[in-house]
């Protein structure tokens, strides 16, 4: 009896690269407003999910599980990270994609260690986001609404 | 998705490796709009997202790595005037990119056509 053989999955590059050639960019009707409580003179930072990584993140197919950015962040430069190589997971809702970047592309410090008082992460509409940039600078996340004090 | 694979590649006249294109092509870039609201992308590849910090700077983070900090990284942000591109805080998942205008005194300025792209081996 044959055995079959387990291949490799491609690359994460050439996975991205082959989903933006067939895949619609998404615009997120989402952003996350965070503030690094290491830096608490700094204004609140916005988080804005790529269109092409929407769309990879939501067709399926494409993306690691997120564990292996978390484990690949104690890999030191240079030596073989996880992520790239590691199988692809299935679509995600819309949501979870948003929980994802959170983890991925945010500081565990704002995402899981945090335990001051102070809300310093929210998950809000886009419309909820001041659309003049006057006073950027100084945006800091609205402790009592759900809007963001501009 | 199918592969093909090859060591040449040729229009009948010229030839070169393949290892030519496949490790001079850019990893990763953004092209993004920074001017109203929060930042836009118009153009992207291996990028999950953008940080918008502050005014004048954003963070490109990357869906694949690469290998270390030693990355190409280059960029402008467009339509003339007096503007100034920089990026600080390189890492092997993410840069942050500043624009400003340097007619005078210099400041931090978001303008509506600022890109990056990234050069070097992928992790």
């Amino acid at each position: 009896m044959m055995k079959s053989q387990q291949v490799a999955p491609a690359h994460l590059w050439d996975r991205l690269a082959e989903a933006k050639s067939r895949l619609a960019p998404v615009q997120s009707k989402y952003r996350v407003l965070f503030e690094n409580p290491a830096e608490p003179d700094a204004p609140a930072s916005v988080l804005v999910p790529d269109p092409n990584w929407m769309a990879a993140a939501l067709a399926g197919g494409v993306l690691p599980p997120i564990d292996t950015y978390l484990r690949d962040q104690n890999v030191p430069d240079g030596q073989p990270k996880e992520h790239p190589y590691a199988e692809p997971i299935g679509p995600m809702t819309e949501e979870e994609a948003i929980e994802y970047l959170v983890k991925k592309d945010i500081s565990p410090q704002v995402w899981r260690e945090y335990n001051g008082n102070r809300i310093i992460m929210k998950i809000v509409p886009v419309e909820l986001i001041p659309s003049d940039r006057s006073f950027r600078n100084a945006w800091k996340i609205n402790q009592t609404e759900t809007e963001m004090a501009a | 998705m199918s592969t093909l694979s090859v060591s040449n590649i040729t229009d009948g006249t010229d030839t070169v490796e393949t290892g030519y294109v496949v490790n001079g092509s850019a990893k990763a870039f953004c092209v993004w709009n920074a001017s109203s609201g929060t930042p836009t992308s118009l153009q992207s590849l291996n990028v999950s997202s953008l940080t918008d910090t502050n005014t004048g700077q954003c963070v490109v983070n990357y869906s694949s790595s690469m290998a270390n900090t030693d990355s190409i990284i280059s960029g402008g942000v467009g339509n003339g005037g007096s503007k100034g591109w920089m990026y600080d805080n390189n890492s092997a998942s993410s840069v942050r990119v500043e624009t400003q205008n340097i007619a005078s005194t210099p400041s931090y300025t978001d303008y509506d056509n600022v890109s990056v792209a990234i050069h070097g081996d992928l992790a």
